[in-house]
């Protein structure tokens, strides 16, 4: 179970990621190209004006076309990667479920909202040029410790759903009730996580374009990931079946 | 609409291989979306390769 859990997460999740960048080559490049191209305008506006042009020389540099190579190619690391994980989560977590098919698209959708979808609402993406250099520890910190506790809840009220059902409280009271405490402790959560302080000053539209393409780069990756996986279940359910 | 089961094989993989793949998998996610230059000798490497894909799946960077 584990093992094929874990097989059939890590082959969704590299196509997931796959197709995730695919996405992000056709759309998100576009936004993500003219934001460098005002980074590039502001550079050297600046380095006119002062005398930091040598600074520039020390820094080490990809070119724009190799790093357009390697988003797809980072997509689908990143995408076999949680795929693994998410099949090892998956398989034990929900060794007992009978329709893997519907409770793997429940996981997945889980998952995402947890994983993907939380840290992105409290620390949303921005484009290249925006953000201080010297934040960049402090932030990763708190996109990791947001993502992690948020990971954490979401286990934690599944435990709790659990427990409760192994009570015998009924479906509908119980799902209330952890449904309600989901509500509270994500709230609670997204207002104790301290606020991202860099200056966003890049045209409005352009980082409502980026962070669309963002958030539908990583939605792809997370549902691709989950109706894959569940799909794979499923399939072998069947062939198991016949 | 009819619930299909499936029937799992017995064999377990050790709890020690487990955790070693977990842990692989982790640091694939983090050198591809969290390394920052510190593997590198101080130069930013895998940030800068990974750029593009660091900012399309919301990572921070710079």
């Amino acid at each position: 179970m584990l093992t094929d859990s874990l097989r059939r997460g890590l082959a969704a999740g590299l196509l997931a990621g796959l197709v995730a960048g695919v996405f992000a080559l056709l759309v998100g490049e576009v936004p993500l190209g003219e934001a460098i191209a005002l980074e590039e305008q502001a550079n050297a506006a600046a380095h006119e004006s002062a005398d930091a042009a040598h600074e520039h020389d020390a820094e080490f540099t990809v070119d724009r076309s190799v790093q357009q190579a390697l988003l797809p190619v980072g997509t689908a690391l990143v995408g076999a990667a949680y795929g693994g994980l998410f099949g090892l989560a998956f398989g034990l977590l929900a060794k007992g479920s009978r329709d893997r098919w519907r409770s793997g698209l429940g996981f997945g959708l889980a998952v995402w909202a947890a994983a993907g979808l939380f840290p992105a609402l409290k620390y949303p993406p921005n484009p290249p040029g925006v953000g201080d250099p010297a934040t960049v520890n402090a932030r990763t910190g708190w996109f990791l410790g947001a993502l992690v506790v948020s990971i954490g809840l979401a286990l934690l009220l599944t435990l709790a759903s659990r427990k409760l059902r192994t009570r015998g409280m009924d479906d509908v009271p119980r799902q209330l009730a952890v449904g309600a405490a989901a509500v509270v402790l994500y709230t609670a959560l997204f207002f104790a996580l301290p606020a991202n302080g860099d200056p966003v000053e890049v045209p409005a539209d352009l980082l409502w374009d980026f962070r669309l393409a963002s958030m539908g780069t990583q939605a792809i990756l997370w549902l691709g990931l989950a109706v894959g996986f569940a799909w794979l279940w499923h399939r072998a359910a069947r062939k198991a079946a016949a | 609409m009819t619930a299909i089961t499936t029937t799992m094989p017995k064999t377990a993989p050790r709890l020690g291989r487990i955790a070693l793949l977990a842990l692989a998998l982790t640091a694939t996610v983090f050198l591809v979306a969290f390394e920052q230059g510190t593997l590198t000798g101080g130069l930013p490497v895998l940030h800068e390769a990974f750029h593009d894909a660091r900012h399309l799946l919301g990572f921070p960077c710079h």
